[in-house]
């Protein structure tokens, strides 16, 4: 209950700091201020699909359930916030490229991580208590995650219009930006936890269910 | 920005329906393992 405090404390901190403390972007104007929430969605997108990669690695490991739970509950989550990014961005490029979608090669690359996500999610859901069929799920996770280092180094390597900010190339942001940004990270990153808490807890009590009622019918 | 400022605050409260929606969930299942556990304890009796 207190990690729920201190988030919805952090989300309107962000709120303020994103509408109100941070100055407006001299080029784009208002509509730069999504960038911070922006942000916010690809830094929880990312560790989603990281727990996804390490969790699966350890299922892979030694079979044990818990790391399967993990993996999957990060891996709904991560679309849930990847689907964010794509809106957010959309909702910023209408204005500022003019369109709400190009294939530039960032958003070519996030729209396939999105899709090999999803086809993970279904993946998994089909394979249910199939042991075989959950390892493999594991392994086409780990083959998926290839593509997040590639959605950051595409901007980079074959420019298309997706700014570059931070690392080498980026232009940087003034200092109050800067913090309301670290703030919208920090409200974004408690959330997540939260998230990722009830959904573990919620795949551990279906496996309780579904133990428990086994046994009733033997 | 007025209009910014609305559609964070929607998505924020769609994380928060996302996060409604689990908890209920659970909580409908936390029911029907009580209900489960008083049957079988009841059986024991």
């Amino acid at each position: 209950m207190l990690l729920i405090i201190i988030s919805f404390i952090s989300v309107v901190i962000s709120l303020y700091a994103t509408f109100i403390y941070a100055p407006s972007e001299v080029i784009m104007g208002e509509i730069q201020r999504i960038f911070y929430f922006h942000m916010g969605t690809v830094w929880v997108a990312s560790v989603a699909f990281t727990i996804v990669f390490i969790s699966s690695i350890m299922f892979l490991v030694n079979g044990k359930r818990k790391w399967d739970i993990l993996s999957l509950s990060a891996a709904e989550i991560g679309v849930v916030f990847i689907t964010l990014t794509i809106v957010t961005g959309s909702i910023w490029a209408k204005p500022v490229w003019g369109t709400w979608w190009t294939w530039d090669p960032q958003l070519t690359t996030t729209f396939i991580l999105w899709i090999l996500y999803i086809v993970y999610l279904i993946i998994r859901s089909v394979a249910g208590d199939n042991m075989k069929q959950a390892k493999f799920a594991a392994v086409y996770s780990i083959i998926a995650f290839i593509d997040l280092p590639i959605v950051y180094i595409s901007a980079r390597l074959k420019r298309g219009i997706s700014p570059v900010v931070f690392g080498p190339g980026g232009g940087g942001i003034e200092r109050e930006m800067l913090i309301t940004m670290m703030i919208t990270l920090i409200a974004c990153t408690l959330f997540f936890i939260i998230l990722l808490r009830e959904r573990i807890n919620l795949e551990k009590m279906r496996d309780d269910l579904k133990l428990i009622k086994s046994r009733i019918r033997q | 920005m007025s209009y910014l400022f609305w559609s964070q605050t929607i998505i924020w409260a769609v994380l928060a329906a996302y996060l409604i929606i689990l908890a209920k969930k659970s909580k409908q299942i936390g029911t029907e393992l009580d209900i489960i556990r008083k049957d079988l304890d009841k059986d024991k009796q």
